[in-house]
């Protein structure tokens, strides 16, 4: 509930950082390329799988938003493959997906996701802060 | 054997051989028990000693139990096996039947020619006893009446009583015109009206008497077992139930009981198979609906994801809007694009109570107890409620809730959605000015929350349908259109499936409250308090 208190208060949004966004849906696609270009942050949109996994060769994003219901591999399997690889499994992951049920969000948070959000219940602001408390939470790991 | 013999007629060597000895010596020649040959033997010769010329009846009795006990007894080996009908055969074949008195005669007739037999000696004494006290009119007058009856047409009424012989006997017992049931209903229908001819001028009670007569008569002349061939045909008027127990014999009786005891070991056997048919069918019906259950659960989950998915676009497009992200909005766009967000967020969270009622009807394995302090999760419901009531001007009194007496067991997420329907209700139906109360305290082993406002109330006609899914009160959707009516439904839901209780209290225009008593642990069950703390709350 800690997190629903920051949007509240109007959380911050992430500036100036490398997202991976993970969704197949060209509406979504769309806006979400919208949204970013606005706050200034560089977007990696893959659509599927492979997409995701040959842009990770040669780019290392900040952060990773991952949708489950995708064509071919889902989700969670995406997320077993980053977590099992040594280049990729520092990187955070946040699910975002309109599933959004108990056994559902257990199985992402226990694949290692960083956070489980369901795109309906929040706006692209709500979304952005979640991932920008991640970011910083990450930063602040990895100077330690 | 053959000594055997000797002994038991040595005590009546001096009487004549007749047809009856011969029928018994039969029997002893077939039966394979010394014992029981000795005995029934015994029984012969004493009959015998009494025997007088044209008494033949007096062993009918006898060989009546014998038959029985060599039919019921398998020989031992070697021996036939008889049945009542094979042995009486057989016995038509060794022995001179037509030697024998009439009435003995009757026991080795067929069935068929026995039962009308029976009949006839029935009738023979119910005429004569009318001719003899109503007269002779009386009875031709009732005879003529019943010709109409095929079968009956062909009685010849004699001075005092009927004749059958004119009823060629040597086509009936096989006569496919008359089978033994067409057989039985003519008779009956003789004998009802030799009833009524008798009621009509004596009354019911010597009626009965004489038919009691007549049928003791033939007990005793035959036997209990050919005598109750005739209680086919005596109206059910003259006999109860209690009269036919007093009139048939002990045997008879056990004849009876034998037969309904197998009839009922059938009927319980086919009964057992017919269960064990149906529960099979049952679990098959349970485990088809329980496969329809997982698809519908499996096609709302998806359809959900389906639509959730462009209502989130619409969402983020519009949240980007408002926040002029894309550009400067003129007034009067803001407000329609807000009413258009407005609106897609209420279609987001109708699909969202799908979701909760699907997740709620599966069993309550879904739910994740904990011990929490329900202010907490009252807070937390007030905190995303806040703004909607100040916009309305409603205020919320939250000063009766006892925030350190409210730890209990339940599951968090659930009982937010409880405060999050009653509190949101509370407000909604609200009028601004109007303040809404909401009281908690611990009473015993129950937490008790009260959600009180002063709106618009539920229509007593209303009220015992409110926790109905899809249902809305009348007033209610006057006054607030949109709803999908599954908000108190779930509310319910979750109380019950936390050992709680719901119940309100309310009057049209006069407000409503609810109350809500959760158990502090889970597996606890109220324990009758509820009007006391109802009071104690107010």
């Amino acid at each position: 509930m800690d997190d629903i208190d920051a949007i509240t208060k109007g959380g911050t949004q992430p500036t100036n950082k490398r997202i991976m966004w993970v969704e197949d849906d060209v509406f979504l696609s769309d806006i979400i390329a919208r949204k970013c270009k606005t706050n200034r942050c560089e977007l990696l949109h893959a659509t599927n799988a492979d997409d995701t996994f040959t842009m990770l060769k040669n780019d290392t994003p900040d952060v990773i938003i991952l949708d489950i219901l995708l064509p071919g591999k889902n989700g969670y399997e995406i997320l077993e493959e980053l977590k099992k690889n040594d280049a990729t499994k520092n990187i955070p992951v946040i699910i975002l997906s309109n599933f959004g049920q108990k056994e559902e969000i257990e199985k992402g948070l226990r694949l290692g996701a960083e956070k489980y959000l369901i795109k309906a219940t929040l706006t692209l602001d709500e979304i952005l802060t979640e991932v920008n408390k991640v970011l910083i939470e990450n930063e602040s790991e990895n100077i330690k | 054997m053959l000594k055997l013999f000797r002994h038991f007629f040595a005590n009546t060597k001096n009487l004549p051989v007749t047809e009856a000895d011969k029928l018994f010596s039969f029997l002893a020649s077939i039966s394979h028990n010394p014992d029981a040959i000795e005995n029934y033997l015994y029984q012969f010769n004493r009959l015998k000693r009494k025997h007088h010329q044209g008494q033949d009846r007096i062993y009918i009795s006898l060989y009546l139990t014998w038959e029985e006990f060599i039919v019921a007894n398998q020989p031992a080996s070697g021996g036939k096996q008889y049945t009542k009908d094979t042995l009486r055969q057989t016995i038509r074949q060794q022995i001179k039947i037509s030697n024998l008195d009439p009435e003995f005669q009757v026991v080795f007739l067929d069935i068929r020619a026995q039962t009308i037999k029976m009949y006839e000696e029935f009738v023979l004494r119910l005429t004569t006893y009318i001719s003899d006290t109503l007269g002779v009119q009386a009875l031709s007058k009732t005879l003529r009446n019943t010709h109409h009856d095929s079968f009956l047409a062909k009685i010849k009424q004699e001075a005092r009583t009927v004749s059958f012989e004119l009823i060629d006997r040597s086509v009936i017992p096989n006569n496919v015109d008359y089978p033994l049931d067409s057989v039985t209903k003519s008779f009956t229908y003789l004998v009802g009206a030799l009833y009524n001819t008798i009621e009509l001028s004596l009354g019911a009670k010597v009626t009965q008497g004489v038919f009691e007569q007549i049928f003791s008569e033939l007990k005793q002349i035959y036997n209990a077992e050919l005598a109750a061939i005739t209680l086919q045909i005596i109206p059910e008027r003259v006999l109860g139930l209690e009269d036919w127990l007093s009139l048939m014999s002990k045997h008879e009786l056990e004849n009876q009981v034998r037969a309904k005891t197998e009839e009922l070991q059938s009927l319980n056997q086919s009964l057992e198979t017919k269960v064990n048919q149906r529960t099979q069918e049952l679990q098959k019906a349970y485990e088809d609906l329980k496969l329809l259950d997982d698809k519908k659960s499996e096609f709302i989950s998806v359809a959900a994801h389906q639509l959730r998915t462009p209502l989130s676009g619409i969402k983020w497009s519009m949240g980007m809007i408002l926040n002029d992200e894309l550009g400067p909005l003129s007034g009067e766009q803001r407000e329609v694009i807000t009413q258009m967000n407005t609106t897609n967020d209420r279609v987001i969270s109708i699909i969202n109570d799908l979701l909760d009622i699907d997740l709620l009807s599966r069993d309550k394995s879904s739910y994740d107890f904990e011990q929490i302090n329900l202010s907490k999760i009252i807070d937390e419901t007030l905190k995303d409620l806040e703004p909607q009531a100040k916009s309305k001007q409603v205020t919320i009194d939250t000063t009766g809730i006892q925030r350190d007496a409210l730890m209990a067991e339940v599951d968090a997420d659930k009982i937010r959605i409880v405060f999050q329907n009653l509190i949101d209700n509370a407000v909604k139906y609200s009028e601004p000015g109007d303040t809404v109360t909401i009281k908690a305290m611990k009473v015993n082993t129950m937490i008790q929350i009260l959600i009180q406002d002063t709106g618009i109330g539920i229509p007593a006609v209303e009220q015992e349908e409110i926790f109905q899914r899809f249902f809305r009160a009348e007033n209610a959707v006057r006054k607030i259109t949109e709803g999908s009516g599954v908000g108190l439904y779930i509310v319910k839901k979750v109380v019950e499936d936390h050992n709680g209780r719901i119940w309100f209290e309310s009057g049209e225009n006069e407000g409503t409250t609810f109350h809500v008593s959760i158990p502090v642990v889970r597996n606890m069950q109220e324990q009758g308090l509820h009007n006391s703390i109802a009071e104690n709350l107010q």
